[in-house]
């Protein structure tokens, strides 16, 4: 069943990703300095980014609006490239 | 078996006959939430261990410690000696709740071993109407001591604080006994109310079970009802270490030690029962510690997401949620149960095992799928869960004929149906092949058509039920205006396949209890309340009426789908007219496929007293009738009715005087008022004018013959239809009922009357089945199925059975369903 945003919002770092890993597409993934990395999920018709640090704990879990997607992700990535590769 | 237990009989034999009750597990091990039920995987939504603990390798560890400590068992009562791990449990329970603990080794042990010890003589007792079982068990120990209690609408504060108020003033404490969190809904006892009225009225006691809310909630998973308070000083909490506490065994916990002393002095069980095993102890320590560290924040964290994350997916299916609360333990309305059972079934097969929650624990129209979270679940298994229930629940609706229109009026919950725009949620109800032809008065009907059917049948064709019509209309007490309906199934040939007519009326919801208890509720009534646990009742048929009120053609294909209309017509009346039961009657009794029928369509079986009919008419005289009398009965009518039959004369009375019928009516009050068997109101004296002045009844007058010339002293009225007499009711003069058997006397004239007019058969009504067995008539075990609103008053009764030395007492407000 369709999670929206703001219903993933009432849900704990845990449970988000619960949900994501039922429910959405990876992306991609930006690598950060000392080993941190961002990954972006598609999950209907939103994203969702997750900070993972260098043991592969996550951190932080949290939604996007597309204009931050837009912005920081399509700037450096061909998002739509990302997308084919993984299909 | 009593009627309760019967139908509790009736209920879970049903289930278990479904495949949905009565289930064993097949696995050596369990992973988790999984299950496996006749060599299928399931995943357990029935888990009260709200935190998976039993899982946690600390428990393991405290159990097998203490298991090779004290081996198996350490057999002692508690009052010799207890192991090391009671007082070190009491211990770190005492920490967690910030009180005194007494450990016991079941909750319901516990509340046995505190209620008595703790309730004293001067005290009053208010029990919450869905309080758990083991509560209401524990104070029936308090009824021979004439303890007073009274049972109080679920949840309704207003009412309580009235009863604290009143009972103050005669008694020393008042005690509110309630569940943290109620098992069946899953909701609440309002805690905040209930602490600001302990606040407002010092004698004012709280006695609650936390069960289902221990661990889950609060610091230290002290539960729902310390989630927010300490223990007040004039509260006994009580819980449950057997389930999210994952050990086993039960908790008191006393606002200070003399209480909690005591209970472990006095209480019976603490003294005469056995401990709990060492290894259960050994799990409950380690659980204590685990609830004793910051380990069960984060344990009632995942809990509560995972709550969180039923209730969201439930919202988004659409499905009738009764209550939306933060507690673990859910319920679906499906509303009666063959729906229950078709999709706990159907989910079954999708590899889900929930429970089917029904009778006696809630109303059988009330019946729904109770599941529970864990937080062992995934999000996925309660997706998929609910999904699966989403998917087959209109199906099922579709396939047993119910709306969802009608669960969410059974539950008087609002229907949100417009939030959802999916089709597939929406009500489908099957198009009917039949004709239904609804009226309200007889005179409507075609009368021809009405005594096809009914005519001979008993005192219900045409006239006579223009004559009850006319007669239950227009009178000044409540109880003796009745509302008529009649429903005529047809089929598309326009073949009769079901016919019947329905009276609703004020009656006595003890109308079928024992004897006993109509007479202890009759005092209530004559002293304070004449409408004392009555209420309105939709029924087939009519008081005035006996026998087959419900016409089935049983040849016809139509007719499980003509039952079904009966079923929809009752429930729409029973909404029309505020009624709070339904009562389908005088079906003979051992109909099996009736039985489950109706069972599943939320009707419980009850008893009613046995209807004797006279089918025995062809003699001519008097020898030749005594000859038709079994040799038993031979030699009582001849000692106890022939002896006297000298002194009898009987004719049929017309054109009575006013004091006649006056004198009928006072005839009638000495035998109605002294009898409790079929309790209803007394009859108005408007009906017995109208007898006097009907062609259709006949009224026989028993006469003895005194010194002072003829005396009445029985007075009989029947109904003829076609070649079938009925003797409707009767009154007799009780002054002189001994010297002559006037009962007796007044039975062999109507039998007399009856063969005179070359009748075929007598019906002779309901009870004294052995004085008309002896005049040679066949009694017949008749039955009837009742359905009700809620079980409140059905609850008071069936309390004052429980015991004849009590004093129970029962507080419903003004705003009562009545």
């Amino acid at each position: 069943m369709l999670i929206t945003q703001l219903e993933l919002n009432t849900f704990n770092n845990n449970s988000r990703l619960q949900i994501l890993s039922d429910k959405s597409l990876f992306v991609c993934e930006v690598n950060l300095t000392k080993g941190f990395k961002l990954q972006l999920y598609s999950i209907y018709n939103y994203f969702v980014e997750v900070l993972v640090d260098k043991m592969g704990n996550t951190l932080d879990v949290k939604p996007l609006t597309l204009s931050y997607v837009a912005n920081f992700y399509c700037r450096n990535f061909d998002l739509n490239n990302e997308i084919a590769t993984i299909s | 078996m009593n009627n309760f237990l019967t139908t509790i009989n009736d209920v879970i034999t049903d289930g278990k006959n479904s495949g949905i009750l009565h289930l064993n597990v097949s696995n050596e091990a369990l992973e988790g939430n999984m299950l496996k039920i006749n060599d299928k995987e399931l995943v357990n939504f029935s888990s009260c261990s709200y935190l998976g603990l039993e899982f946690d390798p600390r428990l393991k560890a405290g159990a097998i410690k203490a298991l090779e400590g004290y081996g198996t068992q350490f057999s002692a009562s508690r009052a010799y000696l207890s192991s090391i791990h009671y007082q070190q449990l009491e211990t770190k329970l005492n920490s967690l709740f910030g009180g005194y603990c007494v450990v016991t080794p079941t909750t319901t042990l516990g509340h046995i071993s505190t209620i008595p010890v703790i309730i004293g003589e001067k005290d009053a007792v208010i029990l919450d109407h869905q309080v758990h079982s083991s509560i209401q068990t524990a104070t029936t120990l308090l009824k021979p001591k004439g303890i007073h209690i009274e049972l109080l609408r679920h949840n309704r504060m207003d009412l309580l604080e009235d009863r604290i108020i009143q009972l103050s003033k005669k008694y020393e404490k008042v005690w509110y006994m309630a569940d943290g969190i109620y098992s069946m809904y899953g909701d609440g006892t309002p805690v905040d109310t209930i602490y600001e009225l302990m606040d407002k009225h010092p004698k004012f006691h709280f006695y609650v079970d936390d069960a289902h809310g221990m661990s889950c909630f609060g610091k230290n998973g002290r539960g729902y009802v310390l989630q927010n308070h300490d223990l007040h000083e004039r509260m006994v909490l009580t819980t449950s270490l057997n389930k999210a506490f994952a050990s086993g065994g039960g908790a008191m916990i006393f606002p200070n030690e003399k209480m909690a002393s005591l209970v472990r002095t006095c209480g019976g069980p603490m003294i005469t029962s056995g401990p709990m095993q060492p290894a259960a102890l050994g799990a409950a320590l380690a659980a204590a510690d685990i609830h004793l560290s910051n380990d069960i924040i984060k344990m009632q964290e995942d809990l509560q997401e995972n709550i969180k994350y039923a209730n969201l997916m439930i919202k988004k299916a659409g499905l009738p949620l009764i209550k939306e609360l933060n507690s673990p333990v859910f319920f679906i309305g499906v509303c009666l149960p063959k729906v229950g059972y078709q999709l706990i079934k159907k989910m079954l097969d999708d590899g889900y095992y929930t429970n089917l929650g029904a009778f006696p624990a809630v109303p059988m129209k009330n019946t729904g799928v109770r599941f529970t979270i864990t937080r062992l679940h995934t999000f996925k298994q309660i997706e998929g869960m609910i999904t699966s229930m989403a998917k087959h629940f209109d199906e099922v609706l579709l396939e047993q004929n119910i709306s969802r229109d009608q669960i969410y009026k059974a539950f008087k919950i609002e229907n949100p149906g417009e939030t959802n725009n999916d089709d597939t949620f929406q009500p489908i109800i099957k198009p009917s092949s039949l004709i239904l032809e609804k009226y309200q008065s007889i005179s409507d009907i075609n009368k021809e058509e009405w005594n096809t059917i009914f005519e001979g049948k008993g005192s219900f064709d045409y006239d006579g039920l223009q004559f009850l019509e006319k007669t239950f209309k227009n009178n000044a007490l409540p109880e003796n205006n009745w509302e008529f309906d009649y429903l005529i199934v047809k089929d598309k040939s326009q073949r009769v396949v079901l016919a019947t007519f329905f009276t609703t009326a004020l009656c006595k919801d003890d109308m079928l209890s024992h004897e006993t208890i109509s007479h202890k509720i009759e005092m209530i009534r004559k002293s304070s309340d004449p409408y004392y646990l009555t209420s309105l009742m939709v029924m087939t048929g009519s008081l005035l009426t006996e026998g087959g009120h419900v016409y089935v053609n049983e040849q016809s294909e139509f007719k499980k789908q003509a039952y079904n209309e009966l079923y929809w017509m009752a429930s729409a009346l029973m909404k029309k007219y505020n009624a709070g039961s339904i009562m389908l009657r005088d079906f003979d009794d051992g109909n099996a496929e009736l039985d489950k029928a109706m069972l599943g369509n939320g009707y419980f079986k009850t008893q009613m007293p046995e209807r004797n009919v006279h089918e025995d008419l062809k003699w001519t005289n008097e020898t030749e009738f005594i000859a038709s009398l079994t040799h038993k009965a031979r030699k009582h009518f001849r000692g106890q009715v022939l002896k006297y039959f000298h002194l009898i004369e009987c004719e049929v009375v017309k054109n009575p005087t006013t004091d006649q019928v006056k004198h009928w009516f006072k005839l009638y009050n000495q035998i109605k008022g002294s009898s409790f068997k079929l309790n209803t109101f007394d009859l108005p004296i408007n009906l017995f004018e109208n007898i006097a002045n009907s062609p259709n009844w006949e009224v026989l007058s028993v006469k003895l013959k005194t010194n002072s010339g003829l005396k009445e002293v029985a007075v009989v009225f029947n109904y003829k239809s076609n070649d079938v007499y009925n003797a409707i009711f009767i009154g007799v003069d009780k002054s002189v009922q001994y010297e002559v058997n006037v009962y007796r006397q007044a039975l062999y004239q109507v039998i007399l009357r009856a063969n005179y007019l070359k009748c075929k058969s007598i019906n002779l009504g309901f009870t004294a089945s052995l004085e008309k067995r002896r005049m040679g008539a066949e009694a017949y075990k008749t039955v009837a199925y009742m359905q009700a609103n809620d079980h409140f008053n059905a609850a008071v009764i069936e309390s004052m059975q429980i015991s004849s030395n009590q004093n129970i007492n029962v507080y419903e407000g003004e705003n009562s369903v009545n």
